[in-house]
Parts: structure tokens; sequence; C-alpha cells
């Protein structure tokens, strides 16, 4: 990708969401300070560069200044790569500048890195490298006394890396995750091209943030970007660039439910999000497996993920209301996903759930309840979350339906719902009513993106055999405050009340 | 004091800080170990496996690799004491021969 202003050419790492906020990448030919506290991540981010460029048929070469490559191939098996088999391949290298225990060392007089220069240059003639990583070189300050001489001879090194023609990282460390750039001052070396790497605790939940503080001469996105290190390694979150390319359509699916299909104005819109909120026991979890059971009867692929129920609850309420969801995710139409929201943190529910989405590649997907992952996670982390997955949900062209438990029983809204609702096309409220000493319950469909739809607060019933809507509460106000207050009402109104849901 | 002393000397290509670790290393040797000791120079450049074997970043390196335990020594030699230091001849310093070298 060439930036045409500056004729700046970006190499694609190969990693997942840093080329979406780098602009395509790194910028190529030079070399990039990855800077971070202890435990930041930067081993592992900067050896996935060699390794995803490995995959792309460029050879890299690792030179360690602290660890031995001994103990940088066992670390990164348990991420799944072997550097063994590439070094075998030809198409990684390390360079071992780590100190050896076994070794006394003792300065008499001026030297310089000529060297570990030459090393460098022998291996990336050798592998046919483009890409190199310098790891960590705040080591260097400690296996030498003069600061001064080091600082000289590691820009000694980083101009010898630009005669070569390398992309190359650099990593150095930070002692806070907000405060000077790097330790000894190197970005005064290294200053073309700075990235930041942050693991800081927020209110007691560890959140890792990546940012690019500059690119000379070429454009990347501001600010800083959640990512986890999973089982593939550094996964960067990019948050605002996944809205642009949202499509919209007018396609309408079914809810599950012919009633409420007719008050959203004919179903729900096919890439849409909507939001189903109410109190516990209101009806959430059926109208999930509506859904799914709607879809699943026009021949869709359905998904769904629970985090308050298991798998056996799940199954034996579906079935109570006649869904055999077990046949069903037997022939593979259906897949149900459930899980203690607390297992991981939440961005890593979220890299999951987008793989298991890209592998299943559902028409629908719900998750029931969003309010369960809320618990594990910081109000920020929880937006972002919610931002990405509906930007993925929408840009994979299926529906969405995410249920919100309300923390009071009458009326009243959730935390979730602050943060989601404007990000929602549409939203479902559930509601109890109390009336004449009786609590039933309510539905009304508050929003509805782009459709005209019913405004009405319906009576909403739950049986045997699923869902039914009833007619208008008409009579009753107050509902969504949470105050329902009967209005005197005249006797034939209140007859009518009680032939809403005749008994038989 | 019968040590044999195996030295390896690792510059990279002909630099006035190269020749300078070798006539200080050469001077220091044939006053203290005449006889006893076998050097060889190593250019990287040459022979960058070398250099990756011994795992030298810094050069001029003098690497003592008998007796042991194996000793580096970084810089051009020119400090005198630390190179006596790092070549385990403080001992025999003061053994006599005061007013030798420097």
């Amino acid at each position: 990708m060439t930036d045409e202003r500056h004729g700046m050419v970006k190499l694609s790492t190969g990693m997942e969401g840093f080329d979406t906020i780098g602009f395509g990448g790194l910028p190529k030919g030079r070399s990039t300070l990855l800077s971070g506290t202890a435990g930041s991540a930067k081993t592992v981010f900067a050896m996935q560069f060699l390794v995803k460029g490995a995959a792309l048929g460029e050879p890299g070469v690792f030179v360690t200044f602290e660890e031995t490559p001994a103990d940088l191939r066992r670390n990164m098996l348990s991420l799944g790569w072997d550097c063994a088999g590439l070094e075998a391949e030809h198409r990684l290298a390390f360079v071992d500048a780590s100190p050896r225990a076994d070794e006394e060392r003792i300065e008499a007089g001026t030297f310089d890195f000529a060297a570990l220069v030459a090393r460098i240059e022998a291996c990336v003639r050798r592998t046919g490298a483009k890409r190199v990583v310098l790891d960590s070189i705040g080591a260097m300050f400690a296996q030498f006394k003069d600061p001064a001489a080091v600082r000289r001879e590691l820009y000694r090194i980083i101009a010898a890396l630009k005669q070569l023609d390398v992309t190359a990282i650099v990593t150095s460390e930070r002692t806070e995750d907000y405060g000077a750039i790097s330790r000894h001052g190197m970005e005064e070396f290294v200053a073309d091209n700075v990235v930041l790497l942050r693991n800081t605790l927020e209110e007691e939940k560890r959140r890792r943030t990546i940012e690019i503080l500059k690119f000379r001469g070429t454009d990347h996105q501001k600010g800083e970007f959640p990512f986890v290190v999973s089982d593939e390694g550094v996964v960067v979150i990019p948050l605002s660039s996944i809205q642009l390319r949202q499509k919209s359509t007018t396609l309408r699916i079914a809810s599950g439910s012919d009633e409420l299909d007719a008050m959203c104005g004919g179903g729900f819109f096919r890439d849409s999000i909507i939001l189903v909120s109410g109190a516990t026991g209101t009806g959430k979890t059926l109208m999930v497996t509506a859904f799914m059971a709607g879809g699943i009867a026009k021949g869709e692929r359905c998904l769904a993920f629970c985090f308050e129920e298991s798998r056996q609850q799940f199954f034996r309420n579906a079935a109570g209301w006649g869904f055999d969801f077990e046949q069903l995710e037997r022939d593979g139409q259906l897949k149900v996903v459930t899980d203690y929201p607390e297992i991981m943190p939440l961005e890593n529910h979220l890299i999951r759930m987008k793989r298991i989405i890209e592998e299943f590649k559902p028409n629908r997907v719900a998750i029931d309840s969003l309010s369960a992952l809320e618990r594990n996670s910081t109000t920020r982390s929880f937006r972002e979350f919610v931002i990405s997955l509906t930007a993925f949900v929408k840009d994979q062209e299926m529906a969405g339906l995410f249920t919100s438990t309300t923390p009071t029983l009458l009326g009243g809204t959730s935390v979730t719902e602050a943060h989601i609702s404007s990000i929602c096309d549409s939203i479902i409220l559930l509601r109890y009513v109390e009336v004449y000493g009786e609590m039933r319950r309510a539905l009304t469909v508050l929003k509805m993106r782009g459709s005209a739809h019913d405004k009405e607060i319906r009576e909403f019933n739950i049986d045997g055999s699923g869902m039914h809507l009833g007619k208008a509460f008409r009579n009753v106000t107050g509902i969504l405050a949470g105050h329902p207050m009967q209005l005197a009402v005249a006797p034939e109104e209140l007859e009518r009340l009680h032939e809403m849901f005749p008994r038989e | 004091m019968a040590d044999r002393y195996e030295l390896e000397l690792f510059v990279v290509g002909h630099s006035a800080k190269a020749e300078r670790a070798e006539s200080n290393l050469r001077r220091l040797c044939e006053a203290r170990l005449a006889g006893r000791y076998e050097l060889r120079v190593t250019d990287v450049l040459e022979d960058a496996e070398a250099a990756e074997a011994a795992n030298i970043i810094a050069t001029p390196a003098l690497m003592r690799r008998a007796p042991l335990p194996v000793r580096v020594v970084v810089g051009d030699l020119s400090q005198h004491d630390a190179l006596v230091r790092g070549l385990g001849l403080e001992e025999e310093e003061k053994d006599g021969d005061e007013g030798g070298q420097r």
C-alpha cells in the first residue's frame, strides 16, 4: 500500500487489526520503536511480526539481547509458533546477543558494536530476510557500562538496518504506561516511528492497548486500541474503522413470531442489531429461542451464545416450547455456545466469538445476555466490545439479537442499555406490569430504525407453545417508568381488559 | 604457573582500534606469558560464524578460552589494569615484575 502524497510504502505485517490501524502496516524499509512496560507483550508482538512474515514468504531475523534463543523457542511454542521448524526452513534465524551466565566480561578501553552489525548483516544476507527484530535494546544498557557508548552503537545498528532495506521492530522498555516513551532515551534515535503497548489496571481488570504514536511521513489511526494476547498471539481490535464499511438493506427477516413481525412493520431488517431488554423472567431467552427457530424454519443457519444458562437448560426450555434444538444442532443448522463470562477477559470473548461466527457462518446470531458479559468488564471495555461486535455482525450481513437484563423487576434501564441503545437498530422492551394484583408481561417496540412500527404497549404471554402478543394496555400508564397506574376506567373498559386473554 | 593461555582476539576489519588492541595484547603477552600462550586473531567480516558461536557483540574482544573459566575482555585493551585483570594475571603481578609494562 502506498501513501500517494509521501511515497511512503507500508509493509503489511500480516497481523490482524494492526494493519488496519496502521493504514496498511508498518513503514517499509524503516525501523519502528515498539515500547512498553514489562509484560506488555513486546516480545510476542515482535515475534509474531516475523512468524507472519515467514508465512508471507518474507524471512526474518530475530536479534535477541535478553532471552536466549532456546528460551524464546520454548516460550513461543505455547502460541503455536514453531521457531525451530521455521529456522530449519531458513525462514527465521536468531542472532544471539543475550548475556551468557557462565562468562565474565570486562571492559578495557573503547569498543564498538561492529561485530554485532556484521553478524546481523551476514544473517540477513544468508536468509534473504525482509524483517528484523531487535529485542530488547534496554538489555544492552545492562550488559555494558557506558550508556553513551551503547546509545551511539545502537544507533549504528539502526543505521545499518536502513542500508539493508529491511523493515525492523526495535523493542524498548518503559517504566510507566503513561510517561517517558522509553528508558535510556532511545526514541531520540529511532524517532521516525513509535508504537506503544500498554498494560494497565482499570477497575481491577487488566486492559491492553496499542497506540501508534507516530509514523513519520505517513498516516495512521490515532489513539489507543484494545488488543488481546490470545492463543494466536496479538490481535488488535480496531474500533472505528470497521463501522465505515457497514451496508444496510431493506431485506426483512422473520422474528419467530408473526405478531411481533407485524408490530415491527413486517419483521426485523437483515443487517440489523436488535436489543431485547427486560427483567429476569420476562421472556428474553424465549425471544432468543423464537428468533433462532424463526431462522431455522426459513432454512437459515443460527448461532446462539448463552452466558446465563447451561446448554441443557437452554435445550430443555426450547423443548418445552416445542423446538428440538439438540437435533437441529446435530443437523448442523444450529450452534449453541455456552460459557461462563468469567472464564476469560471480555476482549478474548470478542476474539473467540468472532472466530466462531467466521467458522459457522450463521445468518442469525443471538447473545443471551450482554449484561452477563458486562459483569466481567470495565465500562470502557464493554462499550468497545459492543461497538466492535455489532459492527462485525452487520458487516457479515447477519441479524443479531442481543438481550439485556434490567436490574429492577419493574421498569428501569440497565447500564448495558445506556451504552448500546444508540448502536442498536431496534429495541424491544419486555416489562412486568402489575394490574389488579396480577403480574402481567408487556412488550413494546421502542425503536425500529428505518421503518414504521406499532407503538403500542402490548400484553405478552408465554405458554407451552411459545410467545403470544395480546392487545394493548389501554388503561395503564407508567409501565415503562416502572410505576404502572390504573386509570379510572369505565366498566366496559374493565370488561375489555378481562377479555384480552380469555381463559378457555 | 604452568597454565597455558589460549587466546582469541575478535576484530572487525583493519581499523585503528583493532590494530591498537592487537599491539597492546601482544606487548603484554610477550612480557608476561612468553612461551606459554597461543593467540589467534579472527576478523568477524571474514568469519561471522565464529563470532556467532562465541556470541561476540562488541569488538575488539579478547576471549580467554583457557585457562577456564572463559573470560571476555572488550575494548581496545588500552586500559592496562583491566586487561591484566581480564587475563587473570593480577596474582602474578604481585610476585614482582614491578615497573614492567607502563
